[in-house]
């Protein structure tokens, strides 16, 4: 009975089984699993059992990380460093020194006043309605009469001057060349 | 320029451990150095902001918040798309009994079946099982990490070495077949 007890692996005694396999048990833990392992042939397989596990976990190779990985980062953080250092060179450049922040204010300040000014100066003239249709009633009155005078231009053109004078010293003309050549 | 060599320096101490844990959760070996060079990233934004004995803790919480959250994105079922290590092939030899079940167990054991069986653990028994066994993190540390209380650390991490002693018993038992 007493050594049916003994060989029973209650849950307790196979945790310290595993700690002690492992190598993380206290001292009280080893003395105890070690004696019942020399004692027991179960808890000695047990025991066995693990270590051997524990010492292939143990054994595992490590990867190693390849050296691009790392590369791109560095040259990741690289380009990022030099994006934020052109900024906050601008922004040095501006507004490190009290003279240039002033002047940079100063210079924002007066064109805003300067477009105020200028805006304020340049009247836009307004008119009436009536003043104009007034206006648009004259100017095609203007149109009307110089319409009239180059209608009139025309007919004088044609009729008078045209017909009357050019035609006639032509005609006299050519006369006197027919009367050249055919009675000469 | 100390920032450059502060960040240098906890790149150097720190990437193979980040890219390890990064490569046992999400078990795809691309995705792992994508989790890597944005923790790195944000090392180097929080590089003035947080305590430089501290920076153990805080990068590897970063590792693993981030992979937590690809893994709720991205919904990854437990199919291993790029072998880890398709070359590793080790055997570890015992030169013990043949008769000798543990003999048995051991002898069958390889470098690829160790990590394909952690692999396989469930999310949170194999956050602290990494840590502890194979980046070697105390268990403060790990509760810090991984936001958790000290004895839930210590539960999980023994529950996390049942479920592999079961792993590879049932792999061991199917090669003896």
């Amino acid at each position: 009975m007493q050594a049916n007890n003994l060989n029973k692996l209650n849950p307790e005694l196979i945790d310290k089984i595993i700690n002690v396999a492992y190598g993380d048990a206290s001292f009280f833990e080893r003395m105890i699993v070690n004696w019942k392992a020399s004692r027991i042939s179960e808890v000695r397989k047990v025991l066995e059992e693990y270590k051997a596990t524990a010492n292939s976990v143990h054994d595992v190779r490590k990867e190693e990380l390849p050296e691009y990985v790392v590369e791109s980062v560095r040259r990741r953080i690289e380009f990022e460093n030099e994006s934020e250092n052109l900024i906050s060179k601008i922004y040095f450049a501006l507004f490190s020194k009290p003279i240039f922040s002033a002047a940079v204010v100063s210079i924002i300040a007066l064109a805003i006043i300067s477009i105020f000014i200028f805006r304020q100066t340049v009247e836009i003239p307004k008119y009436s309605k009536a003043e104009i249709e007034l206006a648009q009633q004259q100017l095609g009155e203007s149109i009307a009469i110089v319409n009239k005078v180059f209608n009139k231009a025309e007919q004088k053109l044609d009729k008078e001057i045209l017909n009357k004078r050019v035609s006639k010293q032509l005609n006299k003309g050519l006369n006197l060349v027919n009367e050249y050549l055919i009675g000469g | 320029m100390l920032e450059s060599s502060k960040f240098n320096f906890l790149v150097d101490q720190h990437k193979n451990r980040i890219f390890n844990y990064a490569l046992y959760m999400l078990r795809n070996r691309m995705d792992a150095e994508d989790i890597t060079q944005e923790v790195m990233i944000r090392t180097w934004q929080n590089i003035n902001k947080f305590n430089f004995n501290a920076a153990r803790a805080w990068i590897m919480r970063t590792t693993h918040n981030l992979c937590i959250d690809y893994l709720r994105k991205n919904q990854l079922n437990f199919q291993r798309e790029i072998p880890i290590d398709n070359e590793q092939n080790n055997y570890l030899e015992d030169k013990s009994n043949e008769a000798n079940p543990a003999t048995v167990v051991n002898k069958k054991m390889t470098g690829t079946k160790i990590k394909s069986a952690i692999e396989n653990l469930p999310e949170k028994l194999k956050s602290p099982f990494v840590l502890y066994e194979l980046e070697g993190f105390k268990y403060k540390e790990i509760s810090k990490i991984l936001d958790v209380p000290l004895n839930t650390v210590k539960v999980n991490l023994l529950r996390a070495r049942k479920h592999l002693q079961k792993e590879l018993k049932f792999y061991a038992s199917e090669q003896l077949k």
